[in-house]
């Protein structure tokens, strides 16, 4: 275990005080003991004392003051739990690598997550209806308003959240609305895939939107139409009133 | 044989500040009774033993990490996995050299890998980790490139401007967050970055020639 040496060789030992190497760890020492304290640091036997003086210095030169229960406690807490802990408590000498590779998984999964409820999200928010060649359909929604979707359509109507708040759908091709009143007065929005925008109250109207382009012909009341203007969609959308002044065919039934 | 050591007072609970007497010195003073104590609480129950270790030397070896990483937080984190892996991996079957040279030694390694991990080349860790000192000592030559390396990390944050220190070590020492810092002295956020980026720019500088020489140290010594 140790090795107890004779006498003869303990007084050719070179001698070191406590307060020499406390210097040396301080590095208050001058050259010349800096070069004792090195060898006798290199005989192999002091080692063992080279750390119990490193001990006591430190205790004597405290640096910090740590909180030793509840790091007592956290080592605790890590060893209970050391499967759970292995994989998402980063170490700190693993490399790190390994030390990220939870989170590449994890963010993995959350883009693949994300690009699901992306590419889905029409089929969790709408519910659409759709009308073949030939096909009319008339449609009530919730809100009582009354839809007469044209060959060829379809219409999406939020499956959440229609009728309160706003009452907005998507048109794609050609449909006849007969918006109910609310008595909120809340607007009734039909968007369109070239972002034509109509906006009314209540009233009957008719939304074409075709490859040929996009109309909207009113049948009684008022609406609101807006773009999206294409050159500054990124500013935002800005709004065109046209109560009936055009783009509003009149057009005799 | 044992018995030879007990008469010896070990000499810091005695007279701390004394010089030592020619006997004294000649005899490795290191396997004290708490040593054997431990070690005997480990074959029964190492969890008991582990944290009898820990109540002795968590401290102190906070203490001296903290000198190499010059963050709390990091020196804490530090020293809880070195007795964390201690039970976890049951390297206290292993240990051959007191508990006392083993912990210090295994936090001056640790240091040093998480030192090249924040200031190093780039390259990875994983050559220190082979060098590990948890199966063997380091020689005399690695202690002192180790005594090395923390001087020279404590002389170059001494060697910053003050204002340059102050806000360091209230980052790196007391965990303050950047606006933190901004708020009580009084400066702007980019300020206390650059004051940090610029510390750290020093210290990365000055360290990482000692990195390189206590791993060439290391190396040399595995392969000799």
């Amino acid at each position: 275990m140790f090795r107890v040496l004779p006498l003869k060789d303990k007084h050719m030992r070179l001698q070191l005080s406590k307060n020499s190497l406390f210097n040396f760890f301080s590095g208050h020492v001058t050259p010349l003991q800096k070069k004792l304290i090195e060898e006798w640091i290199e005989d192999k036997d002091n080692t063992e004392s080279y750390y119990e003086r490193l001990e006591e210095w430190e205790r004597e030169h405290p640096q910090v003051a740590p909180d030793m229960e509840k790091a007592w406690q956290h080592i605790l807490l890590r060893l209970k739990n050391k499967e759970i802990t292995d994989v998402w408590t980063p170490l700190p000498d693993r490399k790190p690598s390994s030390q990220f590779q939870w989170i590449r998984y994890a963010a993995a999964a959350a883009a693949l997550l994300g690009v699901m409820i992306y590419s889905g999200r029409d089929f969790i928010h709408y519910k659409t209806y759709k009308t073949a060649f030939g096909e009319v359909r008339t449609l009530s929604l919730s809100d009582g308003s009354k839809i007469t979707l044209n060959a060829n359509s379809s219409l999406q109507v939020p499956r959440f959240g229609f009728g309160s708040g706003t009452r907005e759908v998507r048109l794609r091709g050609e449909a006849e609305f007969s918006v109910a009143h609310t008595r909120s007065e809340q607007t009734f929005l039909v968007h369109t895939p070239d972002h034509l925008e109509v906006e009314v109250l209540s009233t009957e109207f008719i939304v074409y939107s075709r490859d040929r382009g996009s109309k909207v012909v009113l049948r009684k009341g008022r609406v609101q139409k807006s773009y999206f203007a294409k050159e500054k969609f990124y500013c935002g959308r800005f709004r065109i009133q046209c109560e009936g002044r055009w783009s509003l065919n009149p057009v005799t039934w | 044989m044992e018995h030879e050591y007990k008469f010896e007072p070990s000499d810091h609970s005695v007279f701390p500040g004394m010089r030592m007497t020619n006997h004294e010195i000649a005899q490795p003073v290191s396997w004290d009774d708490k040593e054997k104590f431990i070690r005997k609480t480990f074959d029964d129950d190492p969890q008991k033993g582990c944290e009898l270790l820990f109540k002795q030397y968590y401290q102190p070896l906070c203490s001296h990490v903290v000198r190499f990483v010059y963050s709390r937080e990091i020196a804490e984190d530090i020293v809880g996995d070195i007795f964390y892996s201690l039970l976890e991996k049951q390297l206290y079957l292993q240990i051959a050299s007191s508990y006392r040279a083993y912990l210090f030694a295994a936090a001056r390694n640790r240091s040093l890998k998480h030192l090249r991990k924040e200031f190093g080349r780039g390259q990875d860790a994983r050559d220190v980790e082979s060098l590990s000192c948890e199966n063997g000592m380091p020689s005399p030559q690695q202690i002192l490139v180790y005594d090395e390396l923390f001087k020279k990390i404590e002389r170059t944050i001494q060697s910053l401007a003050p204002r340059n220190q102050t806000v360091f070590l209230m980052n790196r020492f007391e965990g303050k967050k950047y606006q933190q810092i901004a708020t009580e002295l009084n400066i702007s956020v980019k300020a206390v970055e650059a004051h940090i980026s610029k510390a750290l720019h020093v210290l990365r500088k000055a360290v990482r020639d000692q990195i390189t020489v206590v791993l060439l140290v290391l190396l040399f010594q595995e392969l000799g």
